[in-house]
């Protein structure tokens, strides 16, 4: 019988986190101030679920289904005065410090309480993330100033990453696909630069997006050979939005067309060498994947949540619905996986800050330099033109490719990859079941279950479909080359 | 590949082809349309044009100038309706299952028969079904007696197309167990109020509301039963009811089908066209499979035959589990087939999507279904 206040009680989870993953609580005797941290975002993020993101998501949802561009100001004030887009960046640089660990925590809580508004901020990170992957110092540090300015003033940026073509989106996040692919896109080497032509599609935040990384051949007839990854403000001439998608779920977070016509992007704006456009897409993978997953495996727990409340409120037969046996074993069923998949993610997450890029934060050398270095001079324009000198630049570029190793990010593709499909197929499998549970009158709109079954099929679609993530487990788990 | 192809050419030769005709040029135009914005008017249009071919009093009787169709013919008409758009299929399956204990009830009703007969010479009128909730409730509906007058007082949640149907057939359990009275309710009269259509996930073309009723005044001959006679019509009706859901499941989840099997010969991607990878044949055949049983499956049960084996006699709820879960399943992996494009609404398929889980949790939810079915 379930009387008191349960961990499933709709954003009422007391559970902490070394009672989610008893292995934390392991990490947390030799690694204490990390795990400390972890846990106070996860505090964090529950206060800011519970008051911020669950009370506005069915009025953003419903406004959304209006005016697909309809954007809660009120809601990016709020994440601004919390410094969320920034969270990653340093302390020191003006953000909160964000550990890959306290970037998951964060995300399954705040999908628990709303995917789509989360997808804003989070991917938007995801955007910024190109950045740290490709770890251009000079590049880097000119984007966080930028942000850490920007967001004083009250403004948020949003970054936005343009992979998908109306042709293909497998096509363009496998390199065997890529050989094959019929991009729309291309890039023409001119003085000075590039001139970029073509259409993407179902781009995350393009609407909104101030920056966009864009991949794009040098020559369409050879998309993997000459694939290469720009970045560029979305104020160049030439590049506009095309139509915002009016979808199925995910509503607040809108979904654009972006159409290149003409755009010229200087070369100091080359985001990837020439024709390594589709190692940077598989380095940014490594990381988003397993991300897209822990979302996913929030939302599960947020339907679970919101069933289990509304079944415990609920009477049949002499008792609450809850303490029905077809209904126990239904959510029994969902809350075994959650559970389970839960451990992959930490797993996922804890393998981000100590082998993935993420370690460069917490290497004892970036880390000291950090330390010692005072914030005035960190944030200063010298700073930036000693970064831009081709010898830091090569330095830190050398470290990064030593500390993350072509292997390293092979196998986060393979975890990723597989939390990823994971985690999509529970979230549309524990949306489906919960609306069983809840039946005709639990999909009113204001008991949420029915926004999250419309949420949830997203998952299982970007970020790479489940099928090709499906593959990439398995030519990494039998050895298969490209 | 057109749908003509797919089409089981065997049963019901013009009929089908009426329906298909009539789908085809009055709802799937408008589907997409509805499912964004609820229009009453357009619904009542295609209401009215429906009744040129007859096709709400397909099940009245002869003698009251109805068709007297066999229930299987209704939920097969039913399936081509849902082909263009499971909600407006689903407003016809409420009022077509509503006919049945109107014409149980023979004489005594024979007006509203008559009204619903009347075929295009005036708009006809639209009944629908409501059924006591599995959940309880303080407030649910009961039929108050005094004097040989009866009284209807409570709210009966989630009527379907409550504020388009002239009259209601509300079932509502009695005090004794397993005692249920059947009432026609007229939705005009006093102490009867429909609420606003809610928001709900899918099934956006007809209207759920919550419907009070205060002190309703009933005459004699609205109660068309009572007591176990009354449970064993709800039973009756509710076998229809759940055989014309798994029709309209098939329907429109054979939709969403060839739109995917047509898609995967379009799209190309890892350099051939997707049909030739073994993984979207897989869903293809899968989704085919499913299509085929289910449709067999309802007919089957719709036709009396049953087998020879323990609860084979509730076939209709059998029916309408196997065959919502297999549509929403192909609903699924048909947008998974169209990646993002089926995602966005303009595709129709996440409608489809939407639609089927709703009518998986038409009159009870099937996992609800699957507990009482296999009562001993």
């Amino acid at each position: 019988m379930i009387e008191k206040t349960t961990p499933y009680s709709y954003m009422g989870s007391e559970q902490d986190l070394i009672e989610y993953a008893p292995v934390l609580g392991i990490m947390k005797k030799k690694f204490p101030s990390y795990i400390k941290h972890a846990e106070e975002v996860q505090r964090f993020s529950r206060k800011f679920a519970r008051e911020e993101i669950a009370p506005r998501a069915l009025e953003v949802d419903r406004k959304c289904s209006e005016d697909p561009t309809y954007v809660d100001r009120d809601f990016f004030h709020k994440a601004l005065e919390e410094h969320l887009p920034t969270a990653f960046i340093p302390e020191k640089l003006g953000g909160r410090g964000w550990s890959a660990l306290d970037m998951f925590v964060f995300s399954e809580e705040g999908c628990a309480a709303c995917l789509s508004l989360l997808a804003v901020i989070v991917f938007s990170m995801f955007g910024f993330s190109c950045a740290t992957v490709e770890f251009e110092p000079a590049v880097v540090l000119k984007l966080i100033k930028h942000m850490v300015s920007e967001e004083k003033e009250g403004r948020p940026v949003f970054f936005a990453w343009a992979i998908t073509e109306p042709s293909g989106g497998t096509d363009a996040e496998h390199p065997a696909a890529m050989r094959t692919m019929r991009p729309s896109m291309e890039a023409k080497k001119v003085e000075g630069g590039y001139v970029l032509n073509g259409t993407k599609c179902f781009i995350t935040n393009g609407n909104l997006a101030h920056f966009v990384v864009v991949n794009a051949p040098l020559d369409r007839s050879r998309p993997l050979e000459t694939d290469t990854t720009f970045m560029l403000p979305a104020t160049s001439p030439g590049f506009s939005v095309g139509k915002v998608e009016v979808k199925c779920g995910q509503k607040a977070c809108p979904t654009a067309e972006l159409l290149f016509d003409d755009v010229f992007v200087p070369a100091e704006n080359l985001w990837s060498e020439e024709g390594k456009g589709m190692r940077h897409t598989q380095e940014i993978l490594s990381v988003t994947r397993g991300g897209v997953g822990t979302a996913a495996i929030g939302l599960a727990r947020g339907v679970v949540e919101r069933t289990v409340k509304y079944a415990s409120e609920r009477k049949v037969r002499g008792h609450r619905l809850i303490d029905e046996g077809w209904v126990q074993f239904a959510l029994a069923d969902l809350m075994m996986d959650i559970i389970n998949l839960r451990h992959a993610w930490v797993d996922f997450a804890l393998a981000m800050d100590f082998y993935h890029a993420m370690k460069l934060m917490r290497n004892p050398v970036g880390d000291i330099a950090l330390r010692i270095t005072p914030k005035s001079v960190l944030m200063s324009d010298k700073l930036e033109e000693l970064a831009g000198s081709g010898l830091v630049s090569s330095m830190v570029g050398g470290m990064k490719k030593k500390l993350v190793t072509e292997e390293i990010i092979q196998n986060c593709i393979r975890h990723g990859s597989a939390l990823k499909a994971a985690g999509a197929d529970l979230a549309m499998r524990a949306t489906s079941s919960c609306c069983d549970v809840v039946g005709l009158e639990g999909m009113k709109r204001q008991y949420g279950v029915e926004k999250c079954f419309r949420d949830a099929k997203v998952t299982q679609i970007y970020e790479g479909t489940n099928q090709i993530n499906r593959l990439d487990v398995f030519e990494r788990e039998v050895g298969y080359e490209f | 590949m057109s749908s003509d192809v797919v089409m089981n050419k065997g049963v019901g030769g013009i009929i089908h082809k009426v329906c298909r005709d009539f789908c085809r040029n009055e709802i799937e135009p408008v589907a997409l349309e509805l499912d964004s914005h609820y229009d009453p008017e357009r619904i009542k249009a295609v209401w009215v044009k429906s009744s040129e071919l007859e096709l709400p009093s397909m099940l009245i009787p002869e003698e009251y100038g109805g068709v007297g169709q066999s229930i299987l013919t209704a939920a097969q008409v039913l399936e081509e309706m849902a082909f263009g758009c499971a909600g407006l299929a689903t407003l016809f399956a409420h009022h077509l299952a509503a006919c049945l204990p109107l014409s149980n009830a023979g004489e005594s009703q024979e007006d509203i028969q008559r009204l619903i007969a009347s075929n295009g010479e005036k708009e006809p009128i639209m009944a629908t079904i409501a059924y006591p909730g599995f959940e309880e409730r303080e407030d649910k509906p009961r039929l108050g007696e005094s004097k040989g007058a009866f009284s209807l007082s409570g709210i009966a949640p989630l009527v379907a197309c409550a504020p388009l149907a002239d009259y209601i057939i509300l079932f509502l359990e009695e005090d004794k167990e397993g005692a249920v009275s059947a009432v026609v309710v007229d939705t005009r009269a006093e102490g009867v109020s429909v609420g606003e259509p809610e928001e709900l996930l899918g099934l956006h073309t007809l209207p759920f509301c919550d419907v009070t009723f205060d002190g309703c005044l009933l005459a004699e001959e609205s109660v068309i039963s009572k007591g176990a006679e009354g449970a064993s019509m709800m039973d009756r009706t509710s076998a229809a009811f759940n055989g014309f859901i798994a029709a309209v499941a098939m329907g429109t989840a054979r939709s969403a089908y060839i739109k995917a099997y047509q898609y995967a010969q379009e799209r190309y991607q890892f350099g051939k066209m997707i049909i030739e990878h073994h993984e979207i044949r897989r869903f293809l055949a899968n989704m085919a499979t499913k299509l085929n049983m289910g449709t067999a499956g309802y007919a089957r049960a719709l036709s009396g035959e049953t087998l020879e084996s323990p609860l084979s006699d509730r076939a209709g709820g059998l029916a309408k589990i196997f065959c919502t879960d297999a549509a929403l399943e192909i609903a699924i992996d048909a947008v998974q087939i169209h990646g993002g494009y089926g995602y966005m609404k303009e595709t129709g398929l996440e409608k489809v999507m939407r639609d089927t889980k709703m009518l998986q949790l038409l009159g009870k939810s099937n996992r609800l279904m699957e507990i009482e079915l296999a009562e001993a």
